[in-house]
């Protein structure tokens, strides 16, 4: 029975021989690798021990080439804070020991100071007193836009947004009735953009309440579960015009005032 | 030989008469957009130039992003030069990224470092520096000399995108690069399926918030594949390669210029086929209340770019004044047809000698016709605190030589004036039924009488009555959407005493087919429509919709009784609202989207045997960037 518990001990004491020799291990995104410091894309840089050791993380041979930019690493971490290995990788890895655990390891001459850029947002007013936060997560946004009487059935109705170059097909909306399209988006919060609606083409963009064109709709998402933007088109440029006029590629039809285009022919004589 | 030169000469004079009021108006018009191209400055154009040079530059259309390695080198302005391995610039949020044993050059010196971050908008250029150690500073303001030392970073100043879902569209090695407004690659290779294919030299891509630069005078195509060959912040020099079902494949060209104020497009569409379209779109707002737009149009029949054919063109210009609670509006068209008289009797694009006519062609080339109206449109007005809304509108108005001019108690009319007055009615957010998931109810009626110098009338009368329904949850109502309407579209043509001169009772009959049931129709039709439709979208990337009507009409329709209307390149009809539609049809739409900026339409209906009439003739298909 003592020997039975001696030797547990004695393997107990061994793991934790072993725990505390074991080096520190974090994955991340090389930024630089030169004159003896191997930085992150946080921004820390880190000595790196003079025999470093760097490897391919698939094969375990000796990398090709040094750490680059871009390239995914995982480094080892001496208990001093030197990096004595760095495995190289194409892809994104997974997420080993926290990296706040080796900042303490970050050379950095200056003592760190505030940033007063960074400080958080205050009071917005209209926002009843709360401040409007872009923290990026995802909202879904409803898009609901009222059309004009008069907006053929057949029509479809898009958003186009300057984020899409203004294409006035960028956005397709669905059909919800004779009178309303609706469209629902999974938006990023701190997501800005500017759209216009139209109906397929920069001449059948919208028009404002009074005919005249229409300055771009402002959209800012702030942080929310879900949000309703309710929108309004009064008027078309195609319908806008009285007597209405001759868009792109089209033979003009110039007749006299006749309200049926296409009447079937009279026999002759008649 | 002396016969074509004659022809030729004929075909000169009369190609001077295209519209010069129009184009006189037009050039006055461009000036000023061409004088303020230069000195308006657009919003957010402080930011410095960008000039990069690197091993392989490419840029991801999809996420607006420029990624650079190897050898790069970064001009800012004129005073900082910067050098490093690899660069990452995002457009959209204007800041870009260097790293790699980076050396940063300004007039306080040179100084090396392992990254550099130049937040643009913001006047915060972030350095991590290795003098003896690596540091942190920051350059405030574009201070060079007086570095805050320390200072704490944003968390993702140096971070990388990431681009592992996402191909370059296009590779070069060298781009400039102006914020908010452009960026202009050099050396360009366009990248398909994740090759690297086509050369294509500059290529030019605009991505300011100016939304007339993206102004197009081009018609509707199946796909456009368009290259932006050459730019600025206020011009666009673009080759457009198309696909439409009428034309097949084809090319055009388009030049934009544009300023805060205003814009001027040129395009010729097609420009590799035989019948041209010469378009000009220009628009300009003189007051925050006073805009004009115009449009120009030549269409040529000429074989590459030699003496054409024959032509026709049409102008308009519409001046637009906002008022207290309305608008007044200014609308002048004019027409030229038939310009030269060297065109063939055969057709081979069969639409000019629509107006023209085989062998009376050359007897019609002095057809100008002109219209002219003057209207006022009321804002939109509630009745009380009730869901009704309302609009008026009135105008005066004249056509002067109509093709073919009007002729009534023997009488040709060279000029008709005419006057009309109107209004509609509608109603807005009336919801029914559970407050959660409500009924929405839609209604409208629209009542218009116009008046004309020839002694008639004309009553239209539309109304459309609608019950809808979303199904789903709040966040996501739309998934399942479906509608019921019902319309009445009634037009009357009203002559006080002459009804049954210009509305004479006759049987037509149309390649020996006799059709008696038009012989009660004396001038007023009326169509009414019944509809059904839904649209499903399970997710952001596809729906499906389909739109079932039945359609009761007087005259009523029979097959092959009614000319069909004329239709666009992309096959469909150039107006609605027309007599004799098959009495049921069905439309179905699927729309998908295939990447982030490529999306596919396709559509088709089926008419249900009327006539010979069951689908129709082609699927819709559009493709979408």
């Amino acid at each position: 029975m003592i020997g039975l518990f001696s030797r547990v001990a004695a393997i107990a004491l061994i793991g934790a021989l072993l725990a505390a020799d074991a080096p520190l291990r974090v994955t991340g995104q090389i930024l630089d690798y030169e004159k003896g410091f191997v930085f992150f894309t946080s921004g820390d840089g880190f000595r790196v021990a003079p025999n470093v050791t760097i490897l391919d993380l698939k094969t375990q041979h000796s990398s090709t080439h040094p750490p680059r930019p871009r390239d995914y690493a995982r480094a080892s971490f001496d208990p001093t804070g030197l990096v004595t290995e760095i495995e190289l990788s194409p892809s994104v890895l997974p997420a080993e020991t926290s990296f706040a655990a080796v900042q303490k390891f970050a050379v950095a001459l200056s003592t760190p100071a505030p940033n007063p850029d960074l400080a958080l947002p205050t009071s917005a007013p209209g926002f009843h007193g709360r401040a409007q936060r872009f923290t990026g997560v995802m909202v879904a946004v409803r898009f609901d836009v009222q059309v004009p009487p008069g907006t053929p059935l057949t029509d479809d109705v898009y958003m186009m947004t300057d984020q899409s170059g203004w294409n006035p097909q960028a956005i397709r909306m669905n059909r919800v009735d004779p009178q309303h399209f609706s469209i629902v988006r999974q938006i990023l919060s701190g997501t800005h953009f500017k759209y216009i609606f139209t109906r397929g083409s920069l001449s059948t963009e919208e028009r404002g309440r009074n005919r005249l064109e229409v300055q771009p709709h402002d959209f800012l998402l702030s942080d929310t579960d879900v949000k309703v933007v309710p929108n309004t088109v009064y008027g078309w440029a195609d319908q806008n015009a009285p007597g209405g006029i001759t868009l792109p590629n089209s033979i003009p039809t110039p007749f006299n005032p006749q309200p049926f285009p296409n009447l079937p022919p009279r026999p002759p004589g008649r | 030989m002396r016969r074509a030169r004659n022809q030729q000469a004929q075909s000169m004079k009369t190609l001077r008469y295209f519209s010069p009021a129009c184009a006189i108006l037009m050039l006055a018009l461009l000036a000023p957009i061409a004088a303020q191209a230069d000195e308006a400055p657009l919003p957010e154009s402080a930011a410095p130039t960008i000039r990069l040079h690197a091993d392989h530059v490419a840029f991801y259309y999809d996420r607006f992003l420029i990624e650079a390695d190897g050898n790069v080198s970064v001009r800012v302005g004129d005073g900082v030069t910067m050098t490093g391995q690899t660069f990452s610039m995002d457009l959209k949020l204007n800041r870009f990224l260097l790293a790699g044993a980076v050396t940063v050059t300004s007039p306080s010196g040179s100084q090396s470092g392992a990254a550099v971050s130049d937040f643009l908008d913001f006047g915060r250029i972030y350095f991590v520096p290795i003098t003896s150690e690596p540091d942190r500073w920051t350059f405030l303001d574009n201070d060079f000399a007086h570095p805050a030392k320390g200072r704490v970073m944003p968390g993702d100043t140096f971070a990388f995108p990431d681009l592992a879902n996402n191909k370059p569209y296009l590779v070069a090695n060298a781009a400039t690069i102006v914020p908010h407004q452009f960026v202009d690659f050099h050396r360009t290779v366009l990248v398909v399926a994740g090759k690297d294919l086509v050369p294509l030299g500059p290529y030019y891509i605009n991505f300011s918030v100016n939304r007339y630069l993206s102004t197009n005078s081009l018609t509707g195509a199946s796909y456009d594949a368009t290259w932006q060959i050459a730019g600025s912040k206020n011009a666009i020099s673009a080759i457009h390669f198309r696909y439409d079902p009428t034309n097949k494949a084809y090319a055009s060209f388009e030049q934009h210029f544009a300023n805060p104020r205003g814009y001027a497009v040129f395009s010729i569409n097609p420009a590799t086929k035989d019948s041209k379209y010469y378009n000009l779109f220009t628009g300009y707002s003189f007051t925050d209340k006073l805009q004009m737009t115009s449009f120009t149009q030549f269409h040529l029949q000429q074989f590459g770019f030699s003496q054409p054919l024959a032509g026709q063109d049409v102008g308009w210009i519409q001046l637009t004044q906002a008022l207290p609670e309305s608008s007044v509006q200014l609308v002048y068209q004019q027409f030229n047809l038939c310009n030269t008289s060297t065109y063939p009797d055969t057709d081979p694009g069969g639409a000019l000698l629509q107006f023209c006519g085989v062998g009376a062609f050359r007897t019609t080339n002095q057809t100008h016709p002109a219209q002219l109206t003057l209207g006022v449109t009321s804002d939109e007005n509630r009745v009380g605190r009730s869901p009704v809304y309302f609009t008026w509108d009135y105008g005066i108005g004249s056509i002067h030589d109509a093709y073919p001019l009007q002729t009534f108690g023997g009488a040709s009319y060279t000029t008709i004036w005419n006057h009309y007055i109107g209004g509609t009615a509608f109603l807005k957010n009336v919801l029914l039924g559970d407050p959660s998931h409500p009924y929405a109810l839609g209604a409208s009626l629209t009542r218009q009488r116009t008046w004309y110098s020839v002694p008639h009338h004309v009553d239209t009368t539309n109304s459309l009555v609608s019950l809808s329904q979303s199904y789903g949850p709040v966040s996501d109502r739309g998934k399942l959407t479906a509608f019921v309407s019902y319309e009445v579209n009634q037009t009357g043509d009203y002559y006080n005493g002459g009804q049954q001169l210009i509305y004479t009772p006759f049987v037509p009959v149309v390649d020996g087919t006799s059709y008696p049931s038009y012989l009660a129709f004396q001038g007023v039709a009326t169509l009414r429509t019944f509809s059904l439709g839904s649209t499903y979208t399970p997710t952001p990337y596809f729906s499906a919709s389909v739109l079932a009507r039945k359609h009761r009409d007087f005259p009523i329709a029979e097959p092959g009784e009614f000319p069909q209307p004329p239709v666009n390149v992309l096959g469909q009809p150039v107006y609605g609202n027309i007599l004799g539609q098959p009495p049921y049809d069905v439309t179905g739409t699927i729309h998908v989207r295939l990447t982030p900026t490529l999306a596919i339409d396709v559509q088709r209906s089926y008419y249900f045997n009327f006539g010979t009439q069951r689908w129709s003739p082609n699927f819709y298909i559009q493709v979408t960037q």
